[in-house]
């Protein structure tokens, strides 16, 4: 009975909003994986994208940078797709393709002509069914994922600040605390026998979202869907999923890092914030744009161009599942002391915190990311990213439409409130980043 | 109840096992490919010249606006990079908004706006369009160029971009390739300098921006949520007023006659790898018959990593990470065909045997059919990607406008691609690709690939980093029966001479120190004291970066605070030395005398220096006697090896004593330069320097 239950779902609902908004489909198939379609028929495009919810945090802390190598890893081919050949298939299409990884989720995504659609649905659900996890593939990638974080993060000046030492400053307990790039020693130190579990727990489709966007029809895109993907077997265990609470930080943790890739000292704050389905996480991210988007603001107009203290200085929300990290980043002009600098920032900071913003300030803001956010359903690719996101984090796929009427309710008065709230210099990582050997 | 689940239930199972006949043991068949939906944007003009295109496209509720000038290329001259500033100095200040303000306003829009010396544009939400384009025709016809202070900035970052690339292997490349083929007084063969940058002023922004800031031959452009209405009524409004006129048409100097395929190589000495480069100039322009066969053509040879370059230089023989060949079409002027990789010093004539093999394969015999129809589908699906950006369609409408073709070139340029031949490509490519009169480029280590280029059938010339010729740097003329001894002694002579000399016990310097392409300024200190101690130490504002020490028995290496003891070899070679200058302790048998070779443009005699069994070469220019030049090789953190040069161009003299006052280092890609601030002889030093 609850095959004919799932069957029904199938027919899904169509969501209409209006002539700006974006129209969506979606529905689970019964193994659980979650569908969502939109139709543009403008340009013979089709982006497919493939979300699967596992990211560092679902790591085990024996086995970091696990999530990240999958990412890798799953190029190898497949029972059907000999190794190396994957991106073949692809670029002889005419088409792009790629992927990512952050703490939360990894992300496969093909442009393909419209025409290939079917090809990226094979590809993706052949990855999905048996990719190759064996050890000569996992011996490759190995190799090629160690290059990458040489090119990445041993030999670019702050990356390993940014990535690692501000995380594992900020986070004690929760899998935030390593970097998503993980341990080399840890992938050296798994056998194919972990990897295999790995995909095992993860890579399934009740872990998964598949978001089309561009040059389909609907129903028979469901069709190939149901072919390619249904027969796909759901998981069998639970997705361990971090359930932890982190104790606040009450004093101020300040640290210095010599980093040889560096040639200007830099200073970095981290204040550990609410989950980005948390009200004030739209306001911080209002916060770090009135401190550092555009020539205007504050840290740009009163610390780089007028008083000249800083080659670039920054600041932003990293917004995440379980919790955010609000950034400042100062780089030191010639001839500046970095504590000279770090009293600038701090100035701004706590008048941030003291005066709040004006209402002009607030509005020039809204206006920004009404913009970006338009933008960003500009293209095929954003628009399935952008769906997906919306599904798996916050649970309301139609957020496309309407995350921007949150901003728009942010007052000044939440401006000054989650400043006071956050932005406190006993609740936050300083890290002094100074050119050297490490 | 149950009647109907188990309906149901066939339903699941029966249609499962119907969409289950899917094959997945192959990739599955493209399905037909669907018509592509292009649109023509309207163009019209204004009574000012000025044309404007609007592309519709009413999905989002943005636009973005353009305006490009379309004078034909700019010769520079002596204030070349001049055209690289117009932009920013537009838009730092205008009649009614200062820089700040204008800042302040754009950011509230949340519009992109910039300007460049080609025009400029932004993109902002409809709802803004309006106020936004008020600001961008204030930027583009009211600017004025009174922000010396950003002058001063943009020239400051000019420079130190143009250090940044002094030992950069491309930048060279691609700069000495442009003067082979165009010239160096060519609009597209000219580069930037030092004292080009320094000799621009505001007068010269504003001089250029008289001169071709006019509407004659300018297209405006809207794409996005606007119609043809509102947009005839906003480039009216800020636009009508602008006062007619054409940019001026530049003539551009002659081209060099193209001549026979010759190497042309660039001394790099610091170089593991050569960059290659061979090409040829083409009069290729997309209004010729033959465009389509062209771009298939250069796509089988050598687009992307499905080429044939590819697959040879780097699939098959393993020589590098990449090559590829671009044919570039230019309306103006005159395009390029080039073919490039970076390939390992040692295997720089093979694989120029193999590019060379690969371009008169593609001349001389026909692409099979299939080849072509892989390269054609591939070109196929990319047009449709390109296209769903709107502002594809608008330039798409603009190119056919200034590079006068025909309304339906976009339109038919599929069909155009797939209806090329195998033959077409094949007569194509060998019109192109001027086997017998090709520059061959290296930009490499000549003392270590020269010999093997020359061997190779080809005239073998060679070109400083600026493509100007000179003679075979590596190249060893006769030094006669002068002998190392007397090298050295016309050396100390040159310096001071021996008596002045061996009064001096101690030496003590301060540097500043500047690395290319890093915007901090060290401080350098060097303390010195015979026989032996040494130190030198750098520092950023006071902090120590590096701290090198030598108390005669024992020494130190610090980074950062962290000091390592130096090993026995490094003990040794600090031992050796015995005395403030060690050509006054060379002997006869540690020199041998290598020939004269160029260094920067003069001759120099080079003397191979061995001490502790390992050799370094010092160069000793022939006409003063002075020392330019120092090499040597160590190992890398990776156990590569690692050539370091010091270059000693500038001496200075105290207390009768000559001294080099200018040091530069390259290790690497990476230069580093010591300028003399202060030196003193027998004071500021002790023995405590030294611990």
């Amino acid at each position: 009975m609850k095959k004919v239950i799932s069957l029904l779902c199938m027919g899904g609902f169509v969501l209409g909003v209006g002539a700006q908004g974006v129209k969506f489909t979606e529905y689970t198939l019964p193994n659980g994986l979650h569908v969502i379609l939109h139709q543009d028929n403008t340009n013979p495009i089709v982006a497919v994208s493939v979300l699967y919810h596992v990211g560092s945090k679902n790591e085990k802390e024996d086995r970091t940078g696990f999530a990240h190598f999958f990412e890798h890893l799953l190029f190898e081919g497949s029972a059907n797709i000999k190794r190396g050949e994957f991106d073949k298939y692809i670029a002889s299409s005419g088409g792009t393709n790629n992927a990512n990884t952050s703490q939360d989720r990894t992300f496969y995504y093909e442009l393909l002509p419209s025409n290939q659609l079917e090809l990226g649905l094979w590809l993706e659900s052949e990855r999905m069914l048996h990719a190759r996890v064996e050890n000569v593939g996992i011996e490759t990638q190995r190799e090629v994922v160690k290059e990458e974080k040489r090119l990445r993060i041993d030999n670019q000046p702050y990356s390993d600040a940014f990535s690692r030492v501000l995380w594992e400053n900020l986070f004690k307990k929760h899998p935030y605390r390593w970097a998503v790039i993980g341990s080399m020693e840890h992938l050296n130190a798994a056998q194919e026998a972990d990897y295999k579990d790995f995909y095992k727990t993860f890579y399934v489709p009740n872990n998964a979202t598949l978001s089309i966007a561009g040059d389909i029809d609907i129903e028979k895109t469901k069709q190939l869907i149901t072919s390619y993907f249904s027969a796909i077997p759901k998981g069998t265990g639970t997705i361990p999923r971090p359930n932890v609470q982190e104790d606040p930080i009450t004093q101020e943790v300040r640290l210095t890092y010599e980093d040889k890739n560096a040639q200007v000292p830099a200073v970095l704050y981290g204040y550990r914030t609410p989950k980005q389905t948390d009200n004030d996480a739209y306001v911080l991210d209002i916060i770090g744009n009135v401190l550092s988007n555009g020539e205007s603001s504050r840290f740009t107009k009163e610390i780089v161009n007028k008083k000249q203290l800083a080659l670039y200085a920054g600041s932003f929300l990293w917004g995440l599942e379980d919790y955010g990290v609000f950034l400042c980043f100062g780089l030191v002009n010639q001839g500046v002391e970095l504590s000279t600098l770090q009293k600038e920032m701090d100035a701004q900071i706590e008048k941030l915190k003291s005066e709040g913003i004006t209402r002009e300030e607030l509005e020039k803001q809204i206006n920004r990311l009404e913009k970006d956010f338009v933008a960003r359903n500009a293209t095929m690719a954003g628009i399935a990213e952008n769906l997906a996101n919306y599904h798996v984090y916050y649970g309301n796929t139609n957020l496309i439409n309407t995350e921007i009427d949150t901003y728009r309710k942010i007052t000044v008065e939440d401006v000054k409130r989650v400043a006071n709230k956050y932005l406190n210099s006993n609740q936050r990582v300083v890290i002094d980043v100074k050119p050297g050997q490490q | 109840m149950k009647r109907i689940s188990i309906l149901a239930a066939a339903f699941v199972f029966g249609g499962l096992s119907l969409f289950a006949q899917i094959d997945r043991s192959k990739a599955p068949q493209a399905g037909p490919a669907r018509e592509l939906k292009m649109t023509t944007p309207q163009s019209f003009k204004l009574d000012n010249g000025l044309t404007v295109i609007v592309a519709e496209n009413h999905k989002l509720p943005q636009v973005r606006v353009d305006l490009y000038l379309d004078y034909t290329p700019v010769t520079e001259g002596n204030k070349a990079g001049i055209t690289s500033m117009v932009g920013e100095l537009m838009r730092a200040g205008t009649a009614s908004y200062s820089k700040e303000k204008l800042d302040e306003a754009i950011d509230f829009m949340g519009a992109d706006l910039y300007a460049s010396s080609r025009g400029g544009g932004f993109s902002t939400l409809k709802k803004h369009l309006d106020k936004t384009m008020g600001l961008f025709s204030e930027v583009i016809l009211k600017p004025t160029f009174n922000n010396n202070e950003e002058l001063t900035k943009l020239k400051k970052q000019a420079l130190t971009g143009l250090e940044a690339e002094e030992k950069n292997p491309d930048a060279i490349s691609g700069r000495v390739m442009n003067v082979l083929l165009y010239g160096k007084n060519h609009p597209y063969g000219e580069y930037v300098t030092k004292e080009s940058i320094e000799s621009i002023g505001m007068d010269d922004v504003k001089t250029f921006y008289n001169t071709y800031f006019k509407p004659g031959k300018a297209y405006l452009t809207f794409t996005g949520d606007i119609t043809v209405a509102e947009a005839t009524a906003l480039a009216k409004q800020y636009f009508a007023g602008w006062a007619a006129g054409t940019a001026p048409d530049n003539p551009a100097a002659a081209m060099p006659a193209a001549g026979k395929t010759r190497i042309v190589l660039v001394d790099l000495p610091t170089s593991t790898q050569s960059v290659i480069t061979i090409g040829n100039a083409v009069n290729y322009k997309k209004s010729n018959a033959d465009y389509f066969a062209g771009v298939l053509g250069n796509s089988v040879l050598g687009g992307g990593s499905f080429g044939r370059l590819f697959n040879n230089i780097r699939e098959d023989k393993g020589w590098t990470y990449g090559a590829y060949s671009s044919l570039n079409d230019d309306y103006n002027l005159m395009g390029t065909f080039e073919a490039s990789a970076k390939v390992r010093n040692n295997v720089t004539d093979s694989a120029i045997v193999e590019f060379m093999n690969e371009i008169r394969r593609i001349r001389d015999t026909k692409p099979e059919a299939e080849e072509l129809n892989i390269k054609k589908a591939e070109y196929t699906g990319m047009f449709a990607l390109r296209l769903e950006r709107p502002e594809t369609g608008a330039s798409f409408a603009r190119t056919v406008l200034t590079e006068k073709l025909p309304a339906d070139f976009y339109t038919n340029y599929l069909k155009n691609i797939n209806a090329v031949t195998p033959e077409q490509v094949q007569s194509t490519m060998s019109k192109y690709l001027n086997v017998d009169n090709m520059v061959i480029l290296v930009v490499g280590k000549a003392e270590e690939v020269g010999p093997a280029l020359a061997k190779m059938g080809y005239p073998l010339e060679y070109a400083d980093k600026f493509g100007n010729p000179i003679s075979n740097p590596a190249e060893k003329k006769s030094a006669g029966d002068v002998t190392g001894t007397q090298i050295m002694q016309k050396y100390i002579a040159a310096i001071g001479g021996d008596k002045k000399l061996k009064k001096i016990k101690s030496i003590s310097e301060k540097f500043s120190v500047s690395i290319a392409g890093a915007p901090v300024e060290l401080d350098g200190t060097m303390k010195r004291m015979a026989p032996n101690k040494n130190m030198s130490e750098i520092t950023m504002q006071g902090m120590p970066l590096m701290r090198r020490v030598f108390d005669g028995e024992k020494g130190s290496m610090s980074q950062m605070g962290q000091a390592k003891p130096m090993d026995e070899k490094e003990l040794a070679d600090a031992k050796a030395k015995t005395g403030l200058f060690e050509q006054m302790s060379y002997k006869p048998e540690q020199l041998k005398v290598d020939g004269i070779v160029t260094v920067n443009g003069k001759d120099a005699y080079k003397v191979i220096v061995t001490e502790n069994g390992e050799n370094s070469s010092e160069f000793y220019d022939v006409e003063s006697g002075l020392l330019v030049k120092k090499e040597s090789q160590s190992e890398g953190e990776d156990g590569k090896m690692i050539t370091s040069v010091t270059e000693y161009p500038e001496y200075s003299e105290t207390g009768g004593i000559k001294q080099p006052s200018k040091m530069v280092i390259t290790a690497g890609e990476q230069v580093l330069t010591f300028t003399l601030k202060s030196r003193v002889f027998n004071k500021d030093v002790s023995a405590l320097d030294f611990q």
